[in-house]
């Protein structure tokens, strides 16, 4: 059983102070902590559950982490290492495909993927809250596989050799089983978070390198527009009153009044 | 002429007239000679209010899907939406408004089309003669200007709302739209159970917003507690959710629900942008936090610099000295 996982690995935005999104110029996030993509992170501990459930009925598994990422350069790589350090058997990095390109990343993920054959690709719904979400669905498209969106968790049946997946949809909680190959996006998945590993764990995946495959993905289709125009967003100057309350029992008592005012 | 495939879908009963008026705001950046092409997948639910609101429409066709009988779940089906498009020129908008698998259906048909897909739209805007959507990127904190010709636009839960002169409904023929081809299921279905009923938050007159600040689980069954005395509802931040501490279908935000509340006190939460956006219809906004420098506190009404532990045991205190049991506010 071959699983992988694609993920991106992204800046976090909300470091950044509201003055510095206000100036014309784009932040420069390249101190900025970096993290995987919210749902990124819960689909690469899916993989893992995954995984756990196969080597539970002894099936062999390879679980792979891939991405194409501007933002995984040297100061991502101690992320990427906590990935051997769960589980992952492999962590791959394919070329740069720039921002706001997702034909462009899903054209070298499916470079890639083509020639790993997985009988799983597992992708976070969106890269982050608002996101285009188009790379699985232009993945499916290129590789010829189907796509099952919003999945909540995936594991091996009891008994049998099936892959079922739960998922929600719209009023509706669903068991469904996957029939072959295919890609499934995870929403919010039931573990949202990668694993906590021990040093000694970390300290192995220290020693293992980072797959570059940086030949395979040349030439990717983009479909990028030239005439993606990026603007600041006026931020409106703070109006926030502070009541002037000391004890604890004081502020209780004048959010109960806000209450009961509201109530009115 | 501008052509524009619109597809409406999935959308709440008695909710159709906000979704035409973020609509109309779009179609009316595309400018007036707009030829509108209209697919309907919701059968007769809503249709009269959609047909008052193309009859002043000065080009617009509607074709009415009806879903078969005995639906499992409540997903849209695919072949009508691939179906209506057929015809789409390489230029022509095609727009997505209605529920959240329409818009997954609006990203499977852009791959398909090899379209690009512009999600969580929230205007139309023309410039020098092209057609560009406007939506948040960088987690909301920056604004971009995408080419919108020849893609395919999802209209965002933030899409800007405007009115329109209701004509004549039955000046506007609608046309059966029948689709005899089935969906491929690669994922047997094998068990479907109807969730309870979620509140509708965005109708809730009083919240509470729980945020990670709020330090453990216990603490938000303890406001959760407080809110039913107290008849307020509770929403959390994707954080929260995340956690597990609460159910993702309670999270606020621009993937979550848009809160227009009489008041809204945020407990613990630290106002990323993507939570901000969905508090813009709050009247007003009262946040607890420890922080004095956390975001919330600029998009706050009034700020209360504390420990929110400290004021749920304050809280808990006054609950348990009112001797009717309930409703101290």
């Amino acid at each position: 059983m071959k699983i992988v996982v694609c993920f991106k690995i992204l800046p976090d935005y909300e470091e950044i102070s509201p003055e510095e999104w206000s100036l014309p110029e784009e932040p420069d996030v390249r101190f900025v902590k970096k993290n995987f993509g919210c749902f990124d992170e819960a689909a690469l501990e899916t993989g893992l559950c995954l995984k756990d459930s196969c080597l539970a009925v002894r099936e062999p598994v390879q679980i792979t982490a891939v991405s194409t990422d501007e933002a995984a350069g040297a100061a991502s790589l101690g992320l990427l290492r906590n990935l051997y350090a769960a589980g992952y058997d492999k962590v791959v990095l394919l070329p740069p495909t720039g921002r706001w390109d997702p034909a462009a990343t899903a054209s070298a993920l499916a470079k890639y993927l083509a020639k790993e054959k997985a009988d799983l690709i597992l992708c976070g719904a969106v890269s982050g809250p608002g996101d285009s979400g188009a790379v699985p669905f232009y993945l499916g498209q290129s590789l010829k596989l189907p796509v099952l969106t919003e999945i909540r968790a995936a594991f091996r049946e009891a008994g049998s050799d099936r892959i079922l997946v739960r998922r929600r949809a719209g009023d509706f909680s669903e068991l469904r089983a996957l029939g072959g190959p295919a890609i499934c996006t995870v929403g919010d998945a039931e573990q949202a978070f990668l694993r906590l590993f021990s040093i000694r764990a970390r300290l192995e995946a220290g020693r293992k390198e980072i797959v570059r495959e940086d030949g395979l993905c040349t030439g990717a289709e983009s479909r990028r527009e030239e005439a993606v125009i990026l603007r600041p967003i006026p931020q409106e100057a703070s109006h926030c009153v502070f009541p002037e309350l000391k004890t604890v029992p004081e502020k209780a008592a004048w959010l109960q009044n806000a209450l009961r005012e509201a109530a009115r | 002429m501008r052509k524009v495939f619109l597809i409406l879908g999935g959308i709440v009963p008695g909710q159709e007239k906000p979704a035409f008026q973020k609509t109309e705001a779009m179609l009316r950046a595309a400018g007036p000679d707009t030829a509108l092409s209209c697919l309907w997948l919701d059968g007769e639910s809503g249709l009269p209010d959609l047909k008052a609101w193309l009859g002043g429409k000065k080009e617009a066709a509607l074709f009415v899907y009806t879903k078969e009988a005995g639906p499992r779940t409540s997903e849209i089906p695919y072949p009508p939406v691939r179906a209506f498009v057929e015809e789409a020129g390489p230029e022509d908008l095609i727009l997505f408004a209605g529920s959240f698998h329409l818009s997954e259906l609006g990203r499977r048909l852009a791959a398909e089309r090899n379209r690009p897909v512009l999600s969580e739209t929230e205007a139309l805007e023309e410039v020098d003669g092209r057609l560009y959507a406007v939506r948040r990127v960088m987690s909301t904190h920056r604004e971009g200007h995408f080419p919108a010709e020849g893609a395919v636009v999802l209209t965002g839960r933030e899409a800007k709302e405007c009115a329109y002169e209701e004509a004549d409904p039955d000046a506007v023929k609608e046309t059966p739209f029948t689709v005899l081809e089935k969906d491929e299921e690669a994922f047997p279905l094998l068990k479907a159970e109807k969730l309870p009923p979620c509140e509708d938050l965005g109708q809730a007159g009083i919240v509470f917003l729980a945020g990670k600040g709020l330090g453990t689980r216990d603490n938000i069954e303890r406001l959760k507690k407080l809110a039913q005395k107290w008849g307020a509802s509770v929403a959390c931040t994707r954080p929260v959710a995340l956690s597990g501490w609460m159910d993702p279908g309670r999270i606020v935000g621009i993937s979550g629900w848009s809160l227009n509340a009489r008041l809204c006190i945020a407990f613990g939460v630290s106002g990323a942008g993507p939570l901000i956006r969905g508090l813009s219809g709050v009247s007003r906004l009262i946040a607890v936090n420890t922080d004095p420098a956390a975001p919330i506190f600029r998009y706050a009404d009034q700020g209360i610099v504390e420990d929110c532990t400290a004021v749920l045991e304050a809280w808990e205190e006054a609950a348990d000295q009112d001797q009717g049991g309930s409703h101290v506010i």
